[in-house]
């Protein structure tokens, strides 16, 4: 089973290329610090919002700083919130669903009303108003995106669920008089594993643009941490006389989410045959 | 249809209700009283502000009562007044919203203008070059972070090429147009927030015409339209198509939380008065009244724009238009 | 002798399925005279519905080629036809019923409108009297509401009656029957099958009538063709073939009917299952479940050949030796 899935891995296109563009960014965020000679916080104002060249290859910020060594380091903040956002969402997505679809009646009405609440909120401004209470952090952020993004995974689980305890195996595990518990590890999530491992993949695409999208209006990752939407912010400002301030943050942010959904859908392709 | 139509609304009262819970909830998130905050953090809200903040969520009373009052007064779309002006939370509101949704209905129209061509030839004209470049255009949609897009069209469009303004609805000039020099102006205004929110809703909406019409052209009832000699072009216009756009009508209610959110961030980018704008800069204020009063109203729009493509959906598909009969 | 109004002439069509090509029907020659019956016998899987709609060129494009062979409809062959009088001849000359009421009327247009549709595109124009006493002729009841009716506000019964009145609106001369009574229940079989043929001596229509089912065209057939694994084992006039059936096949499943006066007993089966099409015996494709099986039958492919006025593929009448084979 295990071996014709990683057969049909190693076929997929989309997922070869999205795990190569991923591990390529995993080794240049681990390697940030070896990489770049200059500190990505090191201000220089002598060299203040130059355009690219051979010693600033993607040019100096409005404090001289090189954008290249910050892009670099931006690419940690991004894969970090984007993973563990998504990381949260999965751990509460999953356990409403696998609970509401479980004990179906009442629970499940409930965990879906407040799903369908929460889907009339544009996420985006949800996260904004929590924002606006709290103090924009790494940390918050990271919370907010995840307690914002759990709704889809869990109607997913939920919906796999319903149809699995119709199906033939459920009953007689019930029969057996398994338990509870044992019947939601053992036998649910090995079955919900591969459509919630597609939709968490392709979630991490979408929390790395949140995240970038809140940093970007300046109640995400503050500065100075290099963050891609930091960096593009500062673009903003400087948009009439530096363009290279704009331009490679966004391919940066495009790269890594484009990884995320290469990925994200060829594994859709390897994990479920029916779609070939 | 009419008992579709009650069942449809009765539905949409619980989710009424957990949206003022939301909202309600949202603003006992701050620590300590809000109104702590409120002096702490903006020196423009007067002490009679914060005095009209207490009675408004009804902050010494348990949190039932709190909650209770602010429901009537939330029927009555009384969302208090601004800390930073003074002026009704709901007036403040009024006097943006005709612009945000100016900016998203151009948006929705756009998308459906050129997803659906594109899609239909996609479909047509299955695994040529130009389906695989819409595959290529898709994950480019769904991977672009818009803020970037955004700052890109600025750049190109607006700075180095100076085809049109970057920011604002109107040149300053706008008074003394002509009525057509007017519209003019304001497209040109349009021009740039509208062809980057679409962009994403583009890819989506592209791809899932083109995966529905294969899906459709597939089924028995393709085979008859062609086995009784239709031409192949009404065969998908009239036969395939009307069945894929039954489906998309739902989207739009599926869209729009998207193209809402987005004006939020567009209309800071572009420095667009509309709602968006209005609520972002209440949240760089702390001007709670208006955040409460934004997140609420775009909640609702939600709900509005979801319950008439549910109209519209039953009106399309006679199966549900006839149900029953 | 004039020629013949259909004429195939040693057909051939692959499909592709997961990858592996699957030879659905294998050099098939027939032959239709004007206003004849000619029923295709054979088990689900056999190629007969892949023949019958080969002759519209109604396979789907993507998956399924012809790699030989001729369908010859009145002297013009109907492969090497362009698309417009390709569509001419659907729905016109030549016309399709199909085997489920349920999925073969498009769901989102009247029946009405599918109807006059077909009649339009052949040249009628737009007639509601012409439409109604259409319906009336295939025994419709109520036409004016029929007419206005979606599919699903009608009976499978009457879907079916509407999918025959859709097939001959334009007086064909040839109607294709792809199992038209297989969804029904059994006393509207009879009820169709009797429509069937009233309307066949009323528009002189011949008729290609494709079933699993013997019993069906026993009746109903001049003549039959019976199908196994994408080749025709036996062909002749019914009544020879029901009362002394060459083919062991045949033999097997005319013994496999059931009897009215035969009572109790179990019916017998045919042992085994039809071949995989993808890999079909080698030899003779039946010899794995033929009872009458010996030598030659593993390691020489019968040929169809004349015996005792019709045709047959078996060993049992033609040596391979003396078949050239």
């Amino acid at each position: 089973m295990w071996s014709l899935t990683l057969q049909r891995f190693r076929k997929n296109k989309l997922a070869l290329a999205g795990s190569a563009i991923l591990a390529l960014l995993v080794l240049l965020a681990l390697l940030a610090p070896v990489l770049v000679a200059m500190d990505p916080l090191q201000q220089d104002v002598v060299q203040r919002l130059r355009p690219p060249s051979w010693s600033h290859w993607m040019g100096t910020d409005d404090l001289g700083r090189d954008v290249f060594s910050r892009v670099l380091f931006g690419t940690r903040i991004s894969l970090v919130v984007g993973i563990v956002a998504v990381g949260l969402a999965l751990l509460i997505g999953t356990s409403a669903g696998l609970v509401a679809g479980f004990y179906g009646g009442w629970v499940d009405t409930l965990f879906m009303r407040l799903i369908d609440v929460l889907l009339c909120f544009p996420a985006i401004f949800l996260i904004l108003m929590v924002i606006a209470f709290l103090e924009p952090n790494i940390l918050n952020v990271v919370v907010i995106i995840g307690l914002t993004s759990w709704m889809g995974l869990a109607r997913l689980v939920r919906g796999e669920c319903l149809s699995l305890r119709e199906r033939d195996f459920m009953s007689a595990a019930r029969a057996l008089h398994l338990s509870t518990p044992r019947l939601l590890f053992v036998h649910l999530l090995p079955n919900v594993a591969s459509p919630v491992l597609v939709a968490a993949t392709l979630g991490v695409g979408g929390a790395i643009l949140t995240e970038s999208a809140l940093s970007f209006l300046g109640l995400g990752v503050q500065p100075p941490t290099a963050s891609w939407g930091n960096i593009l912010a500062v673009g903003k400002d400087y948009i009439h006389i530096a363009w290279w301030l704009s331009l490679f943050p966004g391919l940066a942010i495009l790269v890594t989410v484009l990884a995320f959904n290469l990925l994200g859908e060829g594994l859709r392709d390897v994990l479920d045959p029916r779609m070939d | 249809m009419p008992a579709y139509f009650a069942k449809r609304l009765l539905f949409l009262v619980p989710l009424l209700v957990g949206i003022t819970l939301v909202t309600f909830g949202v603003m006992q998130l701050a620590p300590g009283k809000p109104t702590d905050m409120v002096t702490d953090m903006n020196v423009k809200a007067s002490a009679e502000a914060k005095e009209r903040l207490i009675k408004l969520y009804g902050l010494d009373k348990p949190w039932h009562v709190q909650y209770w009052d602010w429901l009537k007064r939330f029927a009555r779309l009384d969302f208090g007044r601004s800390f930073r002006d003074d002026r009704p939370v709901l007036r403040k509101i009024g006097e943006r919203l005709p612009a945000t949704l100016l900016l998203n209905v151009s948006s929705l129209l756009l998308i459906f203008l050129i997803a659906l061509p594109i899609g239909i030839l996609s479909a047509v004209k299955q695994d040529s070059l130009w389906d695989k470049s819409l595959t290529v255009f898709v994950f480019i949609g769904f991977s672009v972070p818009t803020i970037w897009l955004a700052l890109l069209a600025m750049i190109t469009f607006g700075l180095k090429l100076g085809w049109l303004p970057i920011s604002g609805l109107r040149s300053l000039t706008y008074d003394e147009m002509s009525l057509g020099a007017q519209c003019l102006d304001l497209a040109r205004h349009l021009a740039l927030p509208v062809l980057v929110s679409a962009f994403t809703g583009l890819a989506g909406l592209s791809r899932y015409v083109r995966n529905g019409l294969l899906e459709v052209i597939r089924q028995d009832y393709i085979r008859t339209a062609r086995a009784k000699g239709l031409p192949e072009n009404r065969v998908i216009l009239k036969h395939a198509l009307r069945n894929t756009l039954i489906p998309v009508v739902t989207l739009v209610g599926l869209l729009l939380p998207d193209l809402i959110g987005g004006s939020f961030i567009f209309e800071t980018i572009f420095a667009y008065p509309g709602m968006g704008r209005l609520g972002f800069d209440a949240i760089m204020a702390r001007d709670y009244p208006v955040i409460m009063g934004v997140g609420t109203i775009a909640a609702l729009l939600t709900l509005v724009g979801n319950f008439l493509a549910d109209v519209a959906y039953a009106y399309v598909d006679p199966r549900i238009r006839y149900q029953g009969k | 002798m004039a020629d013949p109004l259909l004429k195939i002439e040693n057909l051939s069509v692959d499909y592709r399925r997961h990858g592996k090509r699957v030879h659905a029907v294998r050099d098939v020659s027939l032959e239709l005279n004007e206003g004849e019956t000619l029923g295709v016998v054979g088990e689900s899987g056999c190629g007969k519905s892949t023949l019958a709609m080969a002759v519209l060129r109604l396979l789907p494009d993507r998956d399924s080629r012809i790699p030989g062979g001729k369908i010859f409809f009145r002297s013009q062959d109907l492969l090497a036809l362009d698309a417009e009088p390709l569509r001419r001849i659907r729905g016109g000359q030549i016309a399709v019923i199909f085997q489920d009421p349920f999925s073969a009327l498009n769901p989102v247009l009247t029946v009405g409108d599918q109807l006059e549709e077909s009649m339009e595109v052949h040249g009628g124009g737009r007639d509601r009297a012409k439409t109604l006493s259409l319906l009336e002729r295939v025994r419709l009841p109520d036409p004016e509401r029929i007419y206005r009716a979606y599919p699903h506000q009608i009976s499978g019964g009457q879907r079916q009656r509407a999918c025959l009145a859709l097939a001959i609106a334009n007086r064909p001369a040839l109607l294709i029957a792809d199992e038209p009574t297989t969804a029904l229940d059994v006393t509207l079989q009879k009820e169709i099958l009797d429509l069937l043929d009233g309307l066949r001596r009323d528009l002189k229509m011949a008729i290609l009538f494709i079933t699993h089912n013997m019993g069906l065209v026993s009746q109903r057939t001049d003549r039959l063709a019976v199908m196994y694994a994408g080749e025709i084992v036996e062909r002749g006039k019914t009544a020879d073939v029901m009362s002394a059936p060459l083919h062991p096949y045949t033999a097997a499943l005319l013994r496999s009917l059931p009897r009215l006066h035969k009572s109790a007993g179990k019916l017998p089966i045919i042992p085994g299952q039809p071949p995989d099409l993808s890999a079909v015996p080698g030899g003779c494709p039946f010899h794995p479940r033929c009872p009458r099986v010996f030598d030659p039958c593993a390691e020489h492919i019968p040929a169809l050949l004349p015996h005792e006025g019709r045709s047959v593929s078996c060993h049992l009448y033609h040596s391979p030796v003396a078949a050239g084979r």
